[in-house]
């Protein structure tokens, strides 16, 4: 698919600014190609984050996957440095997970191509 | 690719409200005109050249403008349905954004050859037409290109017609990739994104013609007198859709939800509908009544133009807007309509007014001086930009606030700290 790589390069820049946001330091991405979809897994640690801000991260990433959203709106990804998109990415995926163990926050995205 | 797209040809509740009330002004059209003054005013408003501004209340009447309005509506809602398409913020204020420029710049003639310009990009792209069902609706900003080739009075009828379907299946062809790429120059700071890209081509298109001495004069055609009639509409309609929140959300829900709302700072994406589902109905409601009495403390007309923004402020209610980042952008784009130049009630000034709130997002993010600051820029900017595109631009407010948000987006970045992570 057209634009699939740029698309993958700015979720996974604004899923590391995220974890920027909340303090993390370090950082482990993995972005595997699995049967017909990308699968994202961030773990960055330390981060320090309310359940209630769990919960809202949960959500948000929960939104439904949204293909006309993610045609005008991808482009928001990525560049921003003060502000992340977990709306818009939870829209361009089609399964999200968010859990906290420790001071580790593990986030793993699944994308249909 | 298809396989999580379904094609659920469903009445969500969203399609059913606005179905509803277009019906609502179907009916009303008919109670205020006769049949065949209704038809000789929709033939009027079909064959003006629907550029800025034709006011379609002031061309064909208020019935006539009204089936106007019900007629694209209807469409409208049967575009999203048959694409398969639910309902969310963004598909909710697009329909309320169409609705709303069908009093002035949209009608079936003008913005299908632009909707089916966008279907055969989707065509060419071998994707399907829902990826791109925002675009469709949305393109309609540049339906007055379709309408001034098609009646520009030089050439046969025919060959004038054919041309301008032509440019609008050109048009449509271009506008999402165009429109995909301009909302990272503001940022999603101006909620009017497709009205930046709308405005981008519009003045190549405008240029090119200028260089040919191909002239397009901008219309002045404003209606007046008709506040009464339009106010009890536009208030109803705020009490119809208060109503359908509570009743469809329940009174404690609504309530809770539309609080919530008016916590974010309503940048780009931010999906109302998809956090607080029918809550959005309530602060839909609050805002169209809100936009409605801006106008009339202000004395000045209720016509095409103001009902345009009325009704964007309205769908916007679902994607970004709530009273808490529109307030400070109105004050602002007031004051600085009091102490400029132009009389202060013009429809002009009352358009840059109300879609001034394209820009509510700075105010909830930045703070409501900045955004205070904002609105008072974009008056200035938008009484100067439709120049630029000579009127072929609808959502010329959107034009204005991208150059707007442009403008103060480097600044307020470099020197203000940003308020929260994940906000709300």
């Amino acid at each position: 698919m057209k634009l699939e790589f740029e698309k993958k390069m700015k979720m996974a820049s604004d899923l590391l600014s995220f974890c920027h946001l909340y303090g993390a330091t370090d950082y482990h991405l993995d972005i595997k190609r699995i049967d017909s979809a990308n699968v994202f897994e961030v773990k960055a640690s330390p981060v320090t984050i309310s359940d209630e801000s769990l919960e809202k991260l949960r959500k948000y990433l929960s939104a439904p996957r949204q293909r006309e959203m993610e045609q005008d709106f991808w482009e928001l990804m990525g560049n921003s440095e003060e502000y992340s998109e977990m709306m818009l990415i939870g829209m361009m995926c089609d399964h999200a997970e968010a859990q906290i163990e420790g001071d580790e926050l593990t986030i793993v995205l699944k994308r249909e191509i | 690719m298809e396989n999580k797209i379904r094609l659920r040809r469903r009445f969500y509740l969203p399609y059913v409200v606005l179905f509803s009330i277009n019906f609502g002004f179907f009916l009303c059209a008919f109670f205020l005109e006769k049949p065949s003054e209704l038809l000789d005013g929709l033939l009027k408003i079909v064959t003006s050249s629907s550029i800025l501004v034709t006011d379609y209340i002031a061309v064909g009447g208020v019935g006539s403008a009204l089936l106007n309005v019900s007629l694209v509506g209807f469409v409208s809602i049967l575009i999203l349905m048959l694409s398969g398409v639910k309902p969310n913020g963004a598909t909710i204020m697009a329909l309320w954004l169409t609705a709303g420029f069908s009093f002035f710049g949209k009608n079936l003639f003008n913005m299908l050859p632009l909707t089916i310009g966008v279907w055969l990009f989707s065509k060419y792209k071998r994707e399907p037409f829902v990826n791109y069902s925002l675009a469709a609706l949305l393109v309609a900003t540049l339906t007055p290109v379709v309408s001034e080739i098609g009646f520009l009075g030089t050439f046969p009828r025919i060959i004038e017609i054919s041309v301008g379907i032509l440019f609008g299946f050109v048009i449509g062809f271009i506008f999402p990739s165009i429109s995909a790429h301009t909302v990272r120059i503001h940022g999603g700071y101006n909620l009017y994104n497709m009205g930046f890209a709308g405005g981008l081509i519009a003045v190549i298109f405008s240029t090119v013609l200028r260089s040919f001495r191909i002239s397009i004069e901008p219309a002045d055609i404003w209606s007046s007198g008709n506040n009464l009639v339009l106010a009890v509409i536009l208030y109803s309609v705020s009490v119809i859709l208060v109503c359908v929140g509570f009743f469809a959300g329940g009174f404690k829900k609504s309530i809770s939800g539309f609080r919530k709302i008016l916590t974010h700072s309503g940048r780009l994406v931010t999906d109302y509908y998809f956090l607080y589902e029918n809550s959005v109905f309530i602060n839909m409601g609050v805002l169209c009544a809100f936009a409605t009495t801006v106008v009339l403390l202000m004395g000045a007309q209720l016509n095409g133009v103001a009902i345009a923004g009325i009704f964007t402020m309205t769908g916007f209610a679902c994607f970004g807007k709530h009273l808490r980042n529109v307030v400070p952008v109105i004050a602002g784009a007031i004051i600085s309509a009091y102490l400029n130049e132009w009389e202060f009630t013009s429809p002009s000034k009352v358009a840059a007014i109300l879609f001034s709130a394209a820009l509510a997002p700075i105010s909830g993010h930045y703070g409501w001086i900045w955004g205070a600051v904002a609105g008072f820029l974009h008056v200035n900017v938008a009484m100067f930009v439709s120049e630029m595109n000579s009127g072929l631009n609808l959502y010329n407010n959107g034009f204005a606030a991208g150059f707007v948000a442009m403008f103060m987006l480097p600044l307020l970045s470099t020197f203000k700290k940003d308020k929260d992570k994940l906000e709300s």
